[in-house]
C-alpha cells in the first residue's frame, strides 16, 4: 500500500489550487506562476537513563512564486485559505501587477514532456499516460510495516529497542568499556512529509513517510551510535544484536584509540565516508546557484574540459533511489519529484573525472540556460530554494572488500564519518573521520587512532588530487563474489548545510573506495 | 458560557490533571533579497517575504508520586481548545522524567528591560532590508579591484506572547538580520579567480557594517589569488571571534549542570578549567548586554536571569543550573540564558600579538570548523591565512591545510587582543544562535597544522 495523503493535506491542496486561479486571474499572462505547499508532522520519541520524551511538532505552508524573467518574487504564509489571506496578499500582488513582459518568461513543460526524461518505473507507474493538465497525479512511498498507530505505541517500540540494546551490554565482557556506559539514548522520528505543486502545466502531490531511529552511547566522552531507517515503513528499521555490537566495538576503538601522527596515508573507506567524500568533492561545487554565482570552479573546468580525476572519479546525484542497496528502503535523499515539481531522476556529475552538467533549480538553469534538474530543495516552507544535493555517490566498482584491503600495504580503514565541508571556488576538501584502524599488509590489526588533538581525524586537500588518487573501488554488495544484485550502491543517512545555514536531508554513499596519499591529521 | 484557552487550563490545573503549562504565540515576519552580481551590477534574483504565526503549549502532567509527563506542541484547533487539550494530556503522560516544580512568578519592577530588539525591524523588516540592500548596491559599485558575485540579506522581526501557569506573562521581541556578501578575484593568466564570502548576523542593523564585510571579501578574494602552500608544524595560531565563539559556546555547553545528571562529560564548580594555566581571563553568561542573541529578562518561565561568572583566572566559579537539574542535583538555579562575555585581564594590541616570536599564523578563514562539545577538541581545513615569520620579517598568505587542537592544550598561554568585539552566530547546530562579546582575537599556543 503506497502512502496517500492526509485529509488535512487535501484541503491545503485545494486550497493552494484556488489561490493559484486568483493568482492567474490577477497578474500578467506572461509571468510565471507557481505554488508549492507543504505539510510535515514530525514525532520524535527519546529514551534515555534518566528520561523518556515525546515531541511534535506540524509545519504547514504555502510558498506563491511568480518570475518576471529576471527576479523571482515570493510569498510564504502559513495559511493558504484565500478568504483569509486575500488581504495580506492584495497588498504583496500589487507591487508585482505593473510587470507586464512582453512574452511568456518561462513555458512550462508538459507531463508528456516530463515523462520523456524519466526512466524510473517506480515514478512511471504512478502516472497515467497522458495526464490533463489539471488533473492531480500523486506518488506515494510502499509500506510494509506500518508505522505505531499511538503516541504510547511508539514509545513502547524503543523502549523495546532500548531495552534490548541495555541488554546486549549485560553479554560483554566485564572490562569491555561498552559494558557501563556513562550515557545512552534510543531516539526515534517518524516525519510524514506531504508536498504539493501547481504551476500552469502540471498538479502533483507527493507522500513521503521518513522513519530515523537513532541508538547512542557515550563513555569517557567518546561517542559509538547506530543510525537506521529511511522512506517508507517499520521495515526500513535494522537493529539486530549484530548493529549494537558495531556500536560497542566502535566506543572500544574510540577509548583505546591513539593519537594518529599527521601525515599521508593509503585510506580505505567506508562506503559511509566515501559518501561524504562524493558529497564533498564535486557535490557542492556541481550546485547550479553555486555555478551561477561564479562560487564554483566547477564551471571553468567544465567549459575547459579539463580532466578532475582518473577513471574510477565517477560521482552521481539521484533523487530517484526507490530501493536502497539491499535495504527494504528508499534512500533518504529520495523522492518522486523536487519543490519545483520537477521529476526525479539520475544525473552523473562527474564521467570518469570528467566535469558534467551541474545539478539545478529553476533560477540556476533558467540563469546558466542549462537544462533543469530535480534539485530545488528548501528547509521547509519559511525557507527558500537553493540548488541542493539529494543523494550523491560515487559509482561502484568490481572489488571484493578483502580485494581492496588486500591492497594495502601501510594505511588505514575509515568506518565512521565526521561530517565535511568544500571549499567550491578553491577547491579544498575536508572530510572528518570518527577514527581508523591500521591496515598492514593487507591485513585489519585492531590498533586504532583518532586525530592528533584528541578528536576527530580530517582529511584534508586538493579534491582533482585526491580524485586522481583513486587507487580501486569496491562492488556494490562487496561481501558477496558474484555479481551485485542492487541496482544503485547504498546511501547512508545525512544533511546537508548550505552558506551554514539552510539544513535538507541528504544522502550519500557509494561502494568501499580506496585512495592513496590522503593528508590525514 | 463558552470558557477561553487559559480559563480551561485553570481548570485541570485545579483539578490536578495538568501541573504546568505555558502557552506561546509567535509572530515572525522576514524579508529575504537574494542578491547576485552581472555586468558590476547588483541585480535581486529573489525575493520573498515570510509570515508565520504559530500557537504552541507546553503541559505537564502528574505521573504517580514521583515522576512527571511533559509534552511541547503545535495548537491547531483552537476553536475546539478543550478536545486538543486532551490529546496534549495523552501525549504527555507518554514522557517520563523525575518530578520537579515551576517556582512561582516574581515580577521584578525595577528591572531594566533587556535589549534584544532592532525597534526598525520590529516595525518593518523590509523596510530595513530595503535600507541594507541599497547600502551593499553602492558599495558593489565602488568596488573595483574585484567583482561583486553574489549576496543575501535576511531580516526577520519575532514577537512571542508568553504566559504561564506561575503567572508569568511576557512579550518577547527580538530581531535577526543576516548578511552575506562575497566578491571574486579577477583571474589571470598567473591565477585563477578566488571568491571569498563574508557573513554577519545580527540583533541590531548597526551591527551589521555592510562597507567593511564588503571590503574584506574584495581584500580576501585577491589574497587567496596569490596564496601560498600552507607550512606544517606547530605555531602560535591568531584566531578571531569567529573562531573564539564556537570555541567558548563549547565550555560553556559542558558547565551546564544538565550535562552532569545525564553523565555527559561536564566541568563542575571549583574545577581549573585548563591545566597549567597562568592567563588571566574570565567567562560570564550575560542576558543583559543590549543586542544579543540570548539578550532576555527572564528565562521560559519567566525566572530572573542576571549576569553569572563561569570562569574566573582558569577556575570554574559557577555552572550553569536551571530549576529542574537544580532540583534533581540539590543546587540553587541561577542563569541559564545569556550572551558569552570573555574578559582579559591583560590583553595586549592585536599588532603586538602578531609579533610573537617565531612564526605566527593568523587564520583569517576556516573551510568549515567542527568542534567537539565532549572533547573541547577543534579543527578544520584552512581556507586562507597569513602567516607571519617574525625571525624572518616575511609575511605572506597561505591557504590549505588541517588547524587542529583543543581548548584544554591550546589555550594554556592564550594571550587576548585589546581590540573588543560582538560575535553572533546562527546555524543548525547552534539553536536559536549565540552572542559573544570579548576581544576580538586571541592568540593560541602551540597549535597543530599540517599541510
Amino acid at each position: 500500500m503506497r502512502t496517500q495523503l492526509t485529509p488535512s493535506f487535501l484541503i491545503l491542496r485545494d486550497q493552494s489550487e484556488k489561490v493559484f486561479e486568483y493568482l492567474q486571474e490577477q497578474l500578467h499572462s506572461h509571468l510565471y506562476i507557481s505554488i508549492s505547499s507543504q505539510r510535515i508532522f514530525k514525532e520524535n520519541f527519546l529514551v534515555n537513563p534518566k528520561e523518556q520524551s515525546y515531541n511534535d511538532d506540524l509545519i504547514r505552508g504555502m510558498n506563491i512564486r511568480v518570475f518576471d524573467g529576471s527576479t523571482m518574487h515570493e510569498w510564504a504564509h502559513p495559511q493558504s485559505d484565500l478568504g483569509v489571506i486575500k488581504g495580506e496578499l492584495d497588498q504583496w500582488l500589487e507591487t508585482l501587477k505593473s510587470i507586464k513582459p512582453a512574452k511568456p518568461v518561462y513555458v512550462s513543460p508538459s507531463w508528456t514532456e516530463r515523462l520523456a526524461a524519466v526512466s524510473e518505473s517506480e515514478i512511471l507507474s504512478q502516472v497515467s499516460e497522458a495526464p490533463e493538465t489539471s488533473e492531480w497525479v500523486h506518488f506515494g512511498v510502499p509500506q510494509k510495516k506500518p508505522w505505531p498507530k499511538s503516541t504510547q505505541e511508539g514509545m513502547d517500540w524503543l523502549k523495546d529497542r532500548y531495552t534490548d540494546f541495555k541488554n546486549e551490554t549485560l553479554k560483554l565482557e566485564e572490562k569491555h568499556p561498552a559494558r557501563v556506559l556513562d550515557f545512552s539514548l534510543a531516539r526515534l522520528d517518524l516525519s510524514f512529509e506531504e508536498h504539493c505543486f501547481i504551476d500552469s502545466s502540471v498538479r502533483m502531490t507527493q507522500a513521503l513517510p521518513r522513519v530515523l531511529c537513532v541508538i547512542a552511547a557515550v563513555k569517557k566522552g567518546e561517542r559509538g551510535y547506530h543510525l537506521t531507517g529511511g522512506l517508507g515503513g517499520m521495515e526500513t528499521i535494522q537493529l539486530t544484536s549484530e548493529e549494537f555490537h558495531h556500536i560497542f566495538n566502535d566506543l572500544e576503538n574510540l577509548v583505546k584509540a591513539e593519537p594518529l601522527p599527521p601525515g599521508r596515508y593509503d585510506l580505505l573507506m567506508h562506503p559511509s565516508v566515501s559518501g561524504v567524500f562524493a558529497h564533498e568533492a564535486f557535490g557542492h561545487s556541481q550546485e547550479g546557484d553555486t555555478w551561477a554565482r561564479g562560487r564554483s570552479k566547477a564551471k571553468d573546468l567544465y567549459e575547459s574540459k579539463e580532466s578532475v580525476g582518473n577513471s574510477h572519479a565517477t560521482i552521481l546525484n539521484n533523487p530517484a533511489i526507490y530501493k536502497n542497496a539491499w535495504e527494504d528502503a528508499m534512500a533518504w535523499g529520495s523522492y518522486f519529484f523536487d519543490e519545483e515539481g520537477w521529476l526525479a531522476s539520475e544525473q552523473v556529475l562527474v564521467d570518469q573525472g570528467q566535469l558534467q552538467l551541474p545539478m539545478t533549480d529553476f533560477v540556476s538553469s533558467y540563469r546558466l540556460q542549462i537544462p533543469r534538474t530535480a534539485n530545488g530543495k528548501r528547509e521547509s516552507w519559511s525557507h527558500g530554494i537553493y540548488t541542493r544535493q539529494t543523494n550523491t555517490y560515487f559509482s561502484e566498482g568490481d572489488k571484493t572488500f578483502d580485494q581492496l584491503l588486500a591492497q594495502v600495504k601501510n594505511g588505514y580503514y575509515a568506518r565512521h564519518p565526521y561530517g565535511g565541508m568544500e571549499d567550491p571556488k578553491g577547491m579544498g576538501i575536508q572530510v572528518g573521520i570518527g577514527y581508523v584502524e591500521e591496515i598492514v599488509d593487507g591485513q585489519l590489526t585492531g590498533r586504532t587512532f583518532k586525530g592528533p588533538n584528541g578528536g576527530a581525524i580530517q582529511m584534508t586537500g586538493y579534491v582533482p588530487d585526491y580524485l586522481n588518487q583513486i587507487v580501486d573501488k569496491s562492488k556494490i554488495d562487496a561481501f558477496s563474489q558474484g555479481k551485485d544484485h542492487s541496482k544503485y550502491p547504498w546511501n547512508e543517512i545525512g544533511g546537508c548545510g548550505k552558506y551554514h545555514k539552510e539544513s535538507v536531508h541528504a544522502g550519500c554513499g557509494g561502494p568501499y573506495l580506496l585512495v592513496s596519499n590522503a593528508l590525514l591529521s | 458560557m463558552k470558557l477561553n484557552p487559559f480559563e480551561i487550563l485553570k481548570k485541570y490545573v485545579q483539578s490536578g490533571e495538568i501541573k504546568d503549562w505555558r502557552w506561546e504565540e509567535t509572530h515572525i515576519h522576514r524579508q529575504e533579497e537574494y542578491l547576485i552580481g552581472e555586468s558590476r551590477e547588483m541585480i535581486v534574483e529573489r525575493s520573498r517575504r515570510v509570515s508565520d504565526r504559530q500557537f504552541h503549549l507546553y503541559i505537564s502532567v502528574p505521573i504517580g508520586s514521583d515522576q512527571q509527563g511533559g509534552y511541547f506542541g503545535q495548537l491547531n484547533e483552537l476553536d475546539n481548545f478543550e478536545k486538543e487539550l486532551s490529546a496534549f494530556i495523552e501525549k504527555a503522560q507518554v514522557s517520563s522524567e523525575k518530578l520537579w516544580e515551576v517556582d512561582a512568578f516574581v515580577e521584578n519592577k525595577s528591572i531594566a528591560s533587556a535589549k534584544s530588539y532592532d525597534a526598525r525591524v520590529l516595525k518593518d523588516p523590509s523596510l530595513v532590508s530595503r535600507g541594507l540592500t541599497e547600502v551593499l548596491a553602492g558599495q558593489v559599485q565602488n568596488i573595483t579591484q574585484s567583482q561583486f558575485n553574489s549576496g543575501e540579506v535576511f531580516v526577520t522581526s519575532t514577537e512571542k506572547m508568553v504566559r504561564a501557569s506561575n503567572g508569568y506573562e511576557d512579550v518577547l521581541k527580538q530581531s535577526k538580520i543576516y548578511v552575506e556578501v562575497c566578491f571574486s578575484s579577477f583571474g589571470t593568466e598567473e591565477s585563477d579567480s578566488q571568491e571569498y564570502v563574508v557573513t554577519r548576523w545580527g540583533v541590531h542593523s548597526d551591527q551589521i557594517d555592510i562597507p567593511e564585510m564588503c571590503k574584506v571579501s574584495n581584500e580576501n578574494c585577491n589574497a587567496l589569488s596569490r596564496a601560498e602552500k600552507m607550512p606544517t608544524g606547530k605555531f602560535s595560531v591568531l584566531v578571531d571571534s569567529e573562531i573564539l565563539a564556537p570555541m567558548f559556546d563549547d565550555v560553556v555547553t559542558q558547565l551546564n549542570l544538565q550535562r552532569k545528571y545525564l553523565s555527559l562529560p561536564f566541568i563542575s564548580s571549583g574545577e581549573l578549567l585548563v591545566d597549567g594555566s597562568h592567563q588571566h581571563w574570565s567567562l560570564s553568561l550575560d542576558p543583559e548586554i543590549p543586542y544579543g542573541m540570548r539578550t532576555s529578562n527572564y528565562n521560559q518561565w519567566g525566572r530572573e536571569q542576571k549576569k553569572l561568572t563561569l570562569i574566573s583566572d582558569n577556575r570554574v566559579t559557577n555552572n550553569i543550573v536551571d530549576k529542574q537539574h537544580g532540583s534533581y542535583l540539590d543546587k540553587k538555579p541561577n542563569t541559564s540564558i545569556g550572551n558569552m562575555r570573555v574578559t582579559a585581564k591583560t590583553p595586549r594590541q592585536v599588532d603586538e600579538l602578531r609579533k610573537t616570536e617565531g612564526i605566527v599564523v593568523e587564520i583569517l578563514q576556516l573551510s568549515g570548523l567542527f568542534t567537539d562539545v565532549n572533547t573541547l577538541t577543534f579543527s578544520s581545513e584552512i581556507r586562507l591565512a597569513r602567516v607571519i615569520d617574525n625571525t624572518t620579517g616575511k609575511s605572506f598568505f597561505a591557504k590549505g591545510g588541517n588547524f587542529s587542537g583543543s581548548f584544554k592544550d591550546n589555550t594554556t598561554q592564550i594571550v587576548f587582543s585589546n581590540e573588543q568585539t560582538d560575535q553572533h552566530l546562527m546555524n543548525f547546530r547552534i539553536d536559536g544562535g549565540v552572542s559573544y562579546f570579548g576581544p576580538k582575537w586571541a592568540l593560541l599556543n602551540g597549535v597543530s597544522i599540517t599541510s
